[in-house]
């Protein structure tokens, strides 16, 4: 069982005027613009607005995958503006965890080794990981599919390999970009599930996503619109 | 870890065969031909190195002030001579060579070459291992012998005959010879090679008849063995002490016929070292038939051998890099789980390491098919083995392994160093990357533009050379090889013979024909300055040579033997270097000069027209020159044949024209030119796998792109104007890049030659246009393929 005892109500993310342009014939656009965003320990959110309007641009600033033009982003108390790339290393294989619309998973690598990928990186004793990788299996009622590859699972199933990948390294903060966008309502319905259960037992999660629905399972919803939350 | 990571690679190496093969057939055919080279090299550097003493055993030379040339052969007396006077020389040995010997076998006679004859101290000198036997009895027993294992077992049957006789035929005469001692078969790389020792005592019964019997007043044994002026007969070995200062050994022996009663200050003995008989003895004149190599060769070989390597690892590189780019992700879901740059990279340098042993054992398959077929183009008479020594598969491993690591490095760094973020957004990375391996394809095509050219200019040259004007009529010229004189019928009469029939309508003959490989050199004093010793190249010839070839006669007449005019005939040169003034009437000490010729070529393009002296001599004649009407040829050398046999010639009459004479003198650089040809076509085929693959990724990216363009009315031809740009115009910057290259190299090449062909710009645009025609061809198989495919199938591929 995945256990984290987070101390509710502490501040995990604190966005300051986050603000993120490119600079596209000598003008620029903005994509982000001033965000202010505070996010608790423990808490589920969920980010909702029109396509283009910066969320995946928001939730990879959070996931250290890209950076802000301005403003200050502090993730449990540090500042997280200017990291070395190795720190950034580090926050990956600690504290954040990632699902893709597209899962994203290593074709060449069956369910049980993509599962186990983020665990080497992090330097876990082999034992540990066996044990690691067969209760999430267990969890996901995977077992008998370890042995198989992406390409050989549904796209529910693709996406349970992914949030299994996401959470082994028991990270603090899951942030999920359209985790469902590419699956039927029965499979989204279940990951969704799933989400709703890891927060319950402490996890920090942040998602991106289009559906009304599935915005619901979060305890807090935002709009954002224009790169500006609403 | 490691075993994940090797899983891994073969997974991905199995996810995209075709890429995977492309790769792999480039790799599989640079490295066996690496393997070839190494094999061969690492073979042909071994030479002489298995004598435990190699480092203390010289061969006496002489280098002659008044020659070119350096003698490798020195009077029999030089040996106990530096013996008596010099303690820190250990043993002796002198070598001479009988070469040819007959040996009886049953009622037949075999023969055999490379016999020689030495005394027992050959064996103290040289680490060639007796097996049975005594070296003791054979020093004693004048008519001993030490057989090899092999031919131990060839005429006995058995590998211990020792006590045996042998039956040899040498030059018609019978002779009983005993085994003394059976020897092991020389190792490949020794550069003498020999299976049957004699004492040197046969080998002074042998050079009696040989070489003596025919002179007036032959010599005695006593006197070949004491005397001073017999100096090319015997090569002299010595050993010396650990650790002898050789120049000062060198000094003591130059200053040596200061003590000597007779010794010639013409002499200037010199101590060659062992190691330094196999590459350096190009310009020395040996009888013993060593074996000679070319360090330079295995320089341009191994300089081949790397840039093909290169060329495939370049292949490897970009194709790999491409592979990632396509799959972007590769990179960035690793880093997203939490791989470090350096796990990523370590990833892809063991994947290339992986990726390059998966080579080996074809390479290796490869290898055992591909070295008889070098060995052969190289003029090697040797066989190899792969395994014949563990060097070569050990180098080739430790290269592997340094190919992967290297390019493993070189594709992790460029791989690695993009934001992850991007590639997660599906973003094709194509901009960038591009600079990259246009870098790396326009490496390639230097190499194969360079060589093609290369290769044109040899044949160029070849072909100038061949058909090159003489200085003579060369047309409708037939040799007949009268070398072995016991197997041809008497020279004279088979001459008187065939001079009537209608389709001859001169016959003369010739030491050799020029241009011949060779030259003889003649010592002679100046003319107007007699204490002046002057070398001119010499041609003994038969009478009619002169009309036969119908060389230009520019002053007096040539020789006749009816006309009673004798005397020697010089070309122009010849005139000036002997300092003559009218030429004709003035007496040199080879006779009186009756003519003086225009110069003609006596060698190869590769040496300038010497002074050149004729001077007639049929007893010197080897090759019989005839001059036919040209009609009837075939019918010609059927009579000659005939005539051959009717008047007693043993063996086949070797009749060959004139043109395919003059084409083996170029044998070695049309050897040159196909083994340059070879690495040029593996080059180019290796950087069209490459070109083939970059086209197919190209294709993928730009896919979309066609199918829009097709859509919106574009033409096939426009289409694949679009595709091909790129390629054309990485071909056409490669020419430009290789154009000083490939002057230089040809420059450099055409060093060798003293007439050269000219260096003509249409060689160069033809290189280039050959490599270009190559190019647009490989690309357009693939891109004509994505060009003619309907738009919408194009578009579905969203
Ligand atoms: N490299 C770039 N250069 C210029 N503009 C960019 C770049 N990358 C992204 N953008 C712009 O940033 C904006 C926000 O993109 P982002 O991917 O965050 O949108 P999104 O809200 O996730 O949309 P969707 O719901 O479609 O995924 C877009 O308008 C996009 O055009
Ligand atoms: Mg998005």
């Amino acid at each position: 069982m995945i256990n984290i005892k987070p101390i509710k109500n502490t501040t995990m993310i604190s966005l300051k005027g986050i603000t993120k342009f490119y600079n596209t014939k000598q003008q620029k656009t903005f994509v982000l613009n001033d965000v202010n965003l505070e996010i608790k320990q423990g808490e589920f959110l969920s980010i909702m607005g029109p396509s283009g309007a910066g969320k995946s641009t928001l939730l990879n600033i959070i996931g250290l995958l890209d950076q802000s033009s301005e403003g200050s982003y502090n993730f449990l108390g540090e500042p997280m503006m200017h990291l070395k790339e190795k720190q950034k290393v580090d926050y990956h294989r600690n504290h954040i965890g990632f699902i893709f619309q597209a899962f994203h998973l290593i074709e060449e690598m069956n369910v049980y080794e993509n599962i186990e990928t983020p665990l080497i990186y992090k330097g876990v004793k082999a034992k540990e990981r066996k044990a690691i990788v067969a209760d999430l299996l267990d969890r996901f009622n995977m077992v008998a599919k370890k042995d198989l590859f992406p390409a050989q699972l549904s796209g529910g199933q693709q996406q349970l390999v992914g949030v299994a990948r996401a959470i082994a390294g028991k990270p603090k903060l899951l942030l999920a970009d359209e985790p469902t966008g590419n699956l039927h309502t029965t499979q989204g319905s279940m990951i969704m599930d799933l989400l709703k259960e890891l927060n319950k037992e402490g996890m920090t999660i942040i998602q991106v996503t289009h559906n009304q629905e599935f915005a619901k399972y979060g305890n807090r919803i935002i709009n954002l619109v224009d790169g500006v939350v609403q | 870890m490691i075993k994940y990571m090797l899983v891994q690679s073969f997974r991905r190496i199995l996810n995209d065969k075709a890429n995977s093969l492309l790769k792999l057939v480039g790799l599989t055919i640079s490295l066996s031909l690496a393997f070839v080279i190494t094999v061969f090299s690492v073979h042909e550097l071994s030479y002489d190195n298995f004598h435990a003493n190699a480092d203390n055993i010289y061969r006496v030379v002489n280098k002659a002030e008044s020659s070119d040339i350096t003698w490798a052969t020195t009077p029999f007396v030089l040996g106990e001579t530096l013996l008596d006077n010099f303690p820190e020389i250990k043993e002796n040995v002198h070598v001479f060579s009988i070469n040819k010997i007959s040996v009886k076998k049953g009622l037949a006679y075999i023969e055999e070459n490379n016999v020689i004859a030495a005394e027992a101290s050959f064996f103290n000198i040289f680490s060639y291992n007796l097996l049975h036997g005594d070296l003791e009895l054979f020093a004693k027993t004048p008519n001993g012998l030490i057989l090899s294992k092999s031919k131990a077992f060839k005429y006995f049957n058995n590998y211990y005959p020792v006590g045996e006789l042998l039956t040899v035929d040498f030059e018609g005469e019978l002779r009983d010879l005993v085994v003394c001692g059976i020897m092991e078969d020389f190792p490949k790389n020794s550069s003498l090679k020999t299976d049957i020792i004699t004492n040197i005592d046969f080998g002074f019964d042998c050079l009696m008849k040989k070489y003596i019997s025919s002179s007036e007043n032959p010599p005695t044994k006593e006197e070949l063995k004491t005397a001073w002026n017999m100096g090319v007969f015997f090569t002299n070995f010595i050993m010396v002490e650990n650790s002898t200062s050789i120049i000062n050994l060198q000094n003591k022996i130059a200053n040596l016929s200061q003590q000597v009663e007779n010794l010639s200050s013409d002499y200037n003995f010199k101590l060659q070292p062992l190691s330094d008989i196999y590459f350096n003895s190009n310009a020395y004149a040996d009888n013993l038939n060593l074996e000679k190599g070319s360090k330079a060769l295995i320089l341009i070989l191994i300089l081949l051998g790397f840039l093909i390597l290169l060329i495939a690892s370049i292949n490897y590189i970009n194709l790999t890099v491409a592979q990632i780019f396509v799959k972007n992700h590769f990179i960035a879901i690793r880093k997203v789980c939490g791989a470090r740059r350096r796990n990523l990279i370590s990833q892809i340098t063991i994947d290339s390491i992986v990726f390059i042993f998966l080579t080996v054992p074809v390479a290796l398959l490869l290898t055992f098919v591909l070295l008889p077929i070098a060995l052969n183009v190289l003029g090697k008479e040797y066989q190899l083995l792969v395994f014949d020594n563990g060097l070569p598969i050990i180098i080739i491993i430790g290269l592997v392994i340094l190919i992967g690591a290297a390019s493993g490095f070189l594709i992790g760094l460029r791989t690695t160093s993009y934001n992850a973020i991007k590639s997660l957004k599906n973003q094709m990375l194509s901009s960038g990357n591009f600079g990259f391996r246009k870098v790396l394809v326009i490496f390639q095509m230097v190499v194969s533009v360079c060589l093609i050219t290369l290769v044109l200019f040899i044949y160029k040259q070849t072909n100038y050379s061949v058909n090159k004007d003489l200085g003579f009529n060369k047309e409708h010229l037939l040799i007949i090889n009268f070398n072995s004189q016991d197997k041809a019928p008497n020279y004279l009469s088979f001459k008187q013979a065939i001079k009537s029939n209608p389709n001859i309508s001169n016959v003369s003959g010739s030491m050799f024909t020029p241009p011949h490989i060779s030259i003889m050199s003649l010592t002679l004093p100046k003319v107007n300055e007699p204490e002046k010793i002057i070398g001119i190249s010499g041609l003994f010839t038969d009478y009619n040579f002169e009309n036969t070839l119908g060389l230009e006669l520019l002053k007096g007449a040539f020789p006749d033997k009816e006309k009673g005019i004798n005397g020697v005939v010089v070309n122009e040169l010849a005139a000036r270097e002997l300092g003559l003034t009218s030429a004709v009437g003035e007496q040199t000490s080879f006779g009186e000069v009756v003519g003086v010729v225009k110069n003609f070529h006596i060698s190869s393009t590769h040496n300038l027209i010497p002074p050149v002296m004729i001077v007639k001599n049929q007893g010197m004649v080897r090759e019989m020159i005839i001059k036919t009407s040209g009609s009837q040829v075939f019918e010609t050398i059927g009579y000659l044949k005939k005539t051959w046999s009717e008047l007693g010639g043993k063996g086949a009459c070797e009749v060959s024209f004139f043109d395919t004479k003059v084409q083996e003198l170029y044998i070695a650089d049309m050897k040159f030119a196909r083994l340059i040809m070879g690495c040029a076509i593996l080059a180019i085929l290796i950087a069209v796998l490459g070109l083939v693959g970059l086209a197919l990724f190209m294709i993928k990216q730009k896919i979309k792109e066609v199918g829009i363009r097709k859509v919106n009315g574009a033409k096939v031809s426009e289409i694949l104007a679009l595709l091909n740009k790129d390629f054309i115009v990485w071909t056409i910057i490669s020419f430009f890049i290789a154009l000083p290259l490939i002057y230089l190299l040809v420059n450099k090449w055409l060093e060798g030659f003293a007439y050269k062909t000219a260096m003509s710009w249409w060689i160069f645009v033809l290189g280039g246009l050959i490599t270009l025609v190559f190019t647009i061809l490989t690309i357009s198989l693939q891109t004509f393929r994505a060009a003619r495919q309907n738009p919408i199938e194009a578009l579905r591929y969203e």
